[in-house]
């Protein structure tokens, strides 16, 4: 009897799979971020850190601010005054959606700076106020999100590896972000920035401590690779629902108050 | 003796006979033989060039000789001026004066132009078409209502309006802030002097109004205690000749000039780093290199008791090489660097086989046989040893095939045809000489050389070292394992030099002042460039390309020549100004009140600005800008500056006093902004020669644009991500640059791959030849545990595999391989419980090539040059690990296998 066998090609088979499973992974990889970015959400939040600057292995400058941030009516406000050091002391930072003022400490007047001007680095650091004034959506809510890899490894965690990519007519900086989300706790652990297809930039979050009931990062690190210096961001007090955050807080004519 | 001698030992035994018997026979092969590589040889050109390491065909590399040919500039020479912390003027008159001395025509062999500063003539003509229509259009409405407070009012509005809070637009115009800051601080000086009733000289006035307006076109370092010349040499990287002699000569007559200036000087730029990498890669190595080769001569002539024996090595080593370059000329048509570099190594190869010949044949000379029997027993014994060896490190090389780079490839068929040339040559011609000594010894009556009778180099000791073993083989076995692993613990941390400049000589000016350019000038030397012959393409790269967060600025013709609707906007923005500023008339008296004000301002500008310098990092424009409000860094108040004290001279400046001042002021601003007010079109040809020459071709139709990276592109970080980022760009930058990459490669991937591909292509080879798994795996252990060990004690010490001490791997394995396949063979030869035999006579030959061949590697160690330094190191490490894991623990293993544990080592054969 001649028998027929009919071999079946893997990879079409994997291919086939991967398409039946595009829409349950699409739900899922919006499920891992929204957990992720819970503690980014949290609301009137008042945190007073200290931000080191370091260039290659040498630290090269050290400042302390005090950060309030309040989201209401859509509209995310932050407000940045740096205590340490002394040539800083008073200058300040207000971001009000996508406008931004600065106050200087020595001469106390305030500028409204250009929207240009928030892709620039914050107070001399690796971050850029758009990696800071991410609005109350968290770091995802200009992207779109799709899942890159189920098991990826970072230090020996396991984590979900999720490529974040401007959402179209989205004014962004980053070709797009690759970031690492821990299988287990739903921490983001790592982000990768990518520029003009290159890596540029990598920020390390850790110490996660229970803030308002969810995980918030106490430490951040972000290394620019190019100029190999690194900035790190290491929160001393973070309270959620603060008293010390107020509406008014958030305008100009507070900055001149100041 | 048991015999177990196999066909191909029988026939190798029989072949050295006959040459040496007909000696004159295989001479004349020989000679034959040479006679064709001749035709080889005159096929080979030699292309030693910075070139000759990058792609062949490539469009980059051909792009980079027509940049390096056509564009004198991309090999400009940098002198640094250093005024050792005096004035300004110090440095700009030192950089004068060179540039004079280096336009002298006695230099004319040398240097085609030297340019200190810009061309000011040009800037005074046509600076306002090269400036933007806002820009000149904000300029005719501040000059409108010319005088002191009108000009520090709108100054004051610009400063807010294009810089306050905005750290980008900040760095982006640095340089320039920094000029218009150091005039304005002469300025405000110069107030202050009319403000309290003295009389400040008109040309004073000017030069500052000038310097204001357009700089003064001189290339400092933000304290002005530094500044930068270029000479455009005649000769590029790739002549090597006048680039070697050249160099020196202007490096001579500028610091003999420098000195009478009371300044320093040093020079840098690619043309210089290439130059010193010419002179260093040499110095240090003559006198290493000189004893090296009469230890080699020495050691060869005590082993063998010939006087002789040099030559008899010498000769088919010397004839190997001729054949390999003939072969390389029939193949590849060229020999480049890395290539002409192997064959230094292949004298080391070759010379290894002589070594095990002639060590037989003493060997057998000094156990009574005759010279023929001698020279076949020499075969016999040693032959088989000498062809396995030979062909696994020919395939070593061979595997090179399977890297990426074809510099590499190229190196994989020189060398792996270089092996085996100098097997051929040994085998027709080391016994033809002996026969032609033999006959000559026989002709003259005279016996067997008397020379060192009692001198048996190595063998007792050997021998000793042989027995131990044979009777404690576990415990070699254990203690050698035991240390292999140990260190080889350590290998995965071994890293690969990704920066070029750091494989340099240790100290080197021209590379240490690369750094600090990109500190003190924000100006890396090396950078990549593209060419086109479409102007609109330049623009639109320029736009592209400067929006990339690695590059500092895209340098071309385009800020000088304006396009079409730009040069129509500003010529009418320019016939405004001129109509505004022709017309406009100078008020009697100065508002001292409103200048005070204005100069208040200009106090807090200045402060903010200082503070945005600081938070981005802006050394230069913070240290000007405090300097000028007189704070330090931390924002304390450390001095009383013009800025301070105006506000209070102005108190008491009666009402006509500035009135004077002013009239010269504006005279000087109007008669500055009238001569730049030049609306004609520039063309390439009114274009000063300097910029001319730096961006366009002599035939007018190509254009060079440099991408000048932020950082100092060496650093294997920065320049991936500058490389990945110029190439979203334009896929055609080529550069320098692509020399380390290509370099990177070779040392990243190309070492593991060829090593991986190596093992495997030669463990096949072990099988072909001992026919017998086990032995092909214990053949190949010493050497994974000498690759271990290599790699363990690299990371250990801090050495980093570069593309050229990577050359240790095929090496390694083709000689580490040898070693153990000598062993095998004369182990299975003379057969269970002669270990002593085998470690004592055949490890006497191991010990005598791994000598010669490590004396010559560490010749190298004594260089200046780093690369060349850690080659020395790694390779000869890399002999002496193979030696130790062969001699020691080989023996041992196999002792244990065949004779404890009785697992059959000889060939397996089919039954029949």
């Amino acid at each position: 009897m001649k028998t027929t066998v009919i071999r079946a090609d893997p990879w079409l088979f994997l291919a086939l799979l991967a398409l039946l499973a595009v829409p349950a992974a699409a739900a899922e990889v919006d499920e891992i971020v929204r957990r992720a970015e819970e503690p980014f959400t949290l609301q009137r939040v008042y945190s007073v850190s200290e931000m080191s600057i370091y260039h290659g292995n040498q630290p090269a400058k050290t400042v302390e601010f005090e950060s309030y941030s309040l989201t209401s009516g859509g509209v995310t406000r932050s407000l940045l005054v740096y205590t340490e050091p002394l040539r800083m002391r008073g200058t300040a930072y207000l971001t009000v959606g996508d406008d931004l003022w600065v106050r200087f400490g020595l001469t106390g007047r305030v500028r409204k700076l250009s929207s240009a001007a928030r892709r620039g680095s914050a107070g001399g650091s690796d971050f850029s106020y758009e990696d800071l004034g991410e609005g109350s959506g968290g770091i995802s809510e200009s992207y779109r999100i799709s899942l890159l890899e189920e098991r990826a490894s970072v230090d020996g965690r396991q984590c979900f590896e999720i490529e974040l990519v401007p959402a179209p007519a989205t004014d962004s900086t980053y070709d797009r972000l690759v970031a690492y989300i821990t299988r287990d706790s739903y921490r983001y652990v790592e982000i990768h920035y990518y520029e003009s297809g290159a890596h540029t930039k990598t920020l390390t979050l850790s110490d996660y401590r229970e803030v308002g009931g969810m995980d918030y990062p106490f430490f951040m690190s972000m290394r620019t690779h190019a100029s190999r210096t690194r900035t790190e961001i290491v929160a001393e007090t973070v309270e959620p629902d603060s008293d010390a955050v107020r509406e008014s807080m958030f305008t100009p004519e507070y900055l001149e108050s100041l | 003796m048991s015999g177990n001698h196999s066909k191909r030992d029988q026939f190798l035994g029989k072949w050295g006979r006959w040459a040496a018997t007909r000696w004159r026979a295989s001479i004349a092969i020989a000679i034959g033989v040479t006679a064709i590589m001749a035709v080889g040889v005159s096929m080979v050109r030699p292309e030693f060039t910075f070139y000759s390491i990058m792609p062949t065909g490539s469009e980059k590399v051909r792009d980079l000789k027509t940049i390096t040919e056509t564009f004198p500039a991309a090999s400009s020479i940098i002198v640094v001026v250093d005024g050792d912390g005096g004035a300004r003027a110090r440095v700009t008159s030192a950089i004068d004066a060179l540039e004079e001395e280096l336009r002298n025509p006695a230099l004319s062999e040398y240097v085609a132009h030297v340019y200190g500063r810009m061309d000011m003539e040009f800037l005074t003509e046509h600076g306002l078409m090269l400036t933007d229509a806002a820009d000149v259009r904000r300029l005719a409405n501040a000059n409108a209502e010319p005088g002191l407070v009108p000009f520090f009012r709108s100054l004051n509005d610009d400063l807010e309006r294009e810089y306050a809070g905005n750290e980008a637009s900040l760095a982006d115009d640095e340089e320039l802030v920094i000029a218009q800051f150091e005039a304005l601080e002469q300025l405000l000086a110069m107030v202050e002097t009319a403000a309290s009733g003295e009389e400040v000289p008109a040309d004073q006035i000017r030069t500052i109004v000038n310097r204001y307006l357009v700089g003064d076109g001189y290339l400092l370092n933000r304290d002005n205690t530094m500044g930068l010349l270029f000479i455009e040499p005649t000769f590029t990287i790739n002549d090597v000749g006048p680039m070697v002699n050249g160099i020196p000569e202007l490096e001579r007559i500028i610091q003999a000039r420098a000195d009478e200036l009371g300044v320093t000087t040093g020079l840098t730029g690619f043309t210089v780093v290439g130059k010193d990498e010419a002179v260093t890669a040499e110095q240090g190595l003559a006198t290493s290199t000189t004893i090296a080769l009469g230890l080699i001569l020495l050691v060869i002539i005590v082993a063998f008791r010939m006087f002789s024996a040099p030559l008899i090595c010498g000769v088919p080593l010397v004839i190997g090489v001729v054949w390999t370059i003939g072969v390389a000329g029939f193949v590849l048509r060229r020999l480049n660097i890395m290539t002409a570099m192997y064959m230094v190594a292949l004298l080391g190869l070759g010379i290894d086989y002589a070594i095990h010949m002639l060590t037989t044949y003493r060997q057998e000379r000094d156990a009574g046989a005759d010279f023929a029997d001698a020279v076949g027993a020499a075969f016999n014994k040693s032959g088989s040893g000498v062809l396995t060896g030979a062909l696994t490190t020919a395939v070593a090389f061979l595997a090179l095939q399977v890297g990426e780079s074809p510099i590499v490839r190229e190196l994989g068929v020189v060398a792996g045809s270089g092996v085996l040339c100098e097997l051929i040559a040994m085998f027709l011609i080391l016994p033809g000489l002996l026969g032609l000594r033999n006959h000559r010894n026989a002709k003259r009556g005279r016996a067997e050389s008397r020379l060192l009778r009692r001198v048996s180099p190595g063998a007792t000791l050997l021998g000793g070292l042989g027995g131990a073993i044979g009777k404690r083989p576990l415990v070699f076995a254990l203690v050698m394992v035991a240390a292999g692993a140990a260190i080889s613990t350590q290998a995965s941390d071994v890293e690969i030099e990704g920066n070029i400049m750091n494989m340099e000589a240790k100290g080197l000016e021209s590379v240490e002042l690369q750094d600090l350019m990109v500190e003190e000038f924000s100006m890396a030397p090396d950078f990549l460039s593209v060419t086109t012959t479409s102007l609109a393409e330049l623009r639109s790269l320029s736009e592209e390309l400067e929006e990339l967060s690695t590059v500092e600025m895209a340098d071309s013709i385009i800020p000088y020549l304006p396009a079409e609707d730009e040069t129509t906007e500003r010529a009418r923005e320019i016939r405004r100004l001129w109509r505004i500023v022709a017309e406009a008339s100078v008020p009697d008296n100065v508002d001292a009140g409103s200048l005070a004000a204005e100069v208040d301002r200009l106090w807090m500008n200045i402060v903010e600005m200082a503070d945005l310098a600081y938070f981005s990092d802006m050394d230069r424009l913070f240290a000007t800008l405090n300097r000028i409000v007189g704070l330090d860094a931390d924002g304390q108040k450390v001095a009383e500056t013009p800025i301070d004290r105006l506000p209070f001279a102005l108190e008491s400046t009666a009402a006509g006093e500035l009135a004077g001042f002013q009239e010269r002021f504006a005279g000087a601003m109007r008669a500055m902004l009238l001569s730049m007010a030049n609306p004609e079109p520039v063309t390439l040809q009114m274009i000063p020669e300097r910029v001319r020459n730096s961006y366009v071709s002599p035939d007018g139709n190509r254009f060079l644009l440099n991408i000048i990276p932020k950082q100092n592109p060496w650093e294997p970080e920065f320049r991936s991500i500058y490389t990945t980022q110029v190439e979203s760009v334009t896929d055609r930058a080529t550069g320098m640059l692509l020399a380390a990459d290509q370099m990177f490669t070779i040392a990243r991937v190309d070492g593991v791959r060829a090593a991986i591909a190596a093992l495997v292509v030669i463990f096949v080879l072990l099988l072909l030849d001992f026919r017998n798994p086990v032995t092909a795996i214990v053949t190949l252990l010493p050497l994974l545990l000498s690759f271990g060990a290599l790699f363990g004690f690299m990371a250990l010490t801090g050495i980093k595999f570069d593309f050229i001490n990577i050359l240790a791997v095929p090496l390694l394995i083709g000689i580490g391989i040898d070693d153990a396949v000598h062993i095998n063979h004369r182990y299975l030869q003379e057969g269970p419980g002669t270990i002593s035999t085998v470690v004592g006579k055949t490890g006497t030959a191991l010990l005598l090539t791994s000598v010669t061949t490590i004396i010559g590697f560490a010749s190298f160690i004594p260089s200046i040059m780093r690369a060349m330094r850690s080659s020395g190191i790694v390779l000869s490490l890399a002999m002496a690990l193979a030696f130790l894991f062969s001699v020691l623990l080989h023996p041992a293993v196999l002792v244990l296998i065949r004779e404890k544990l009785g697992i059959r080592l000889e060939p397996w054969r089919l039954r029949t």
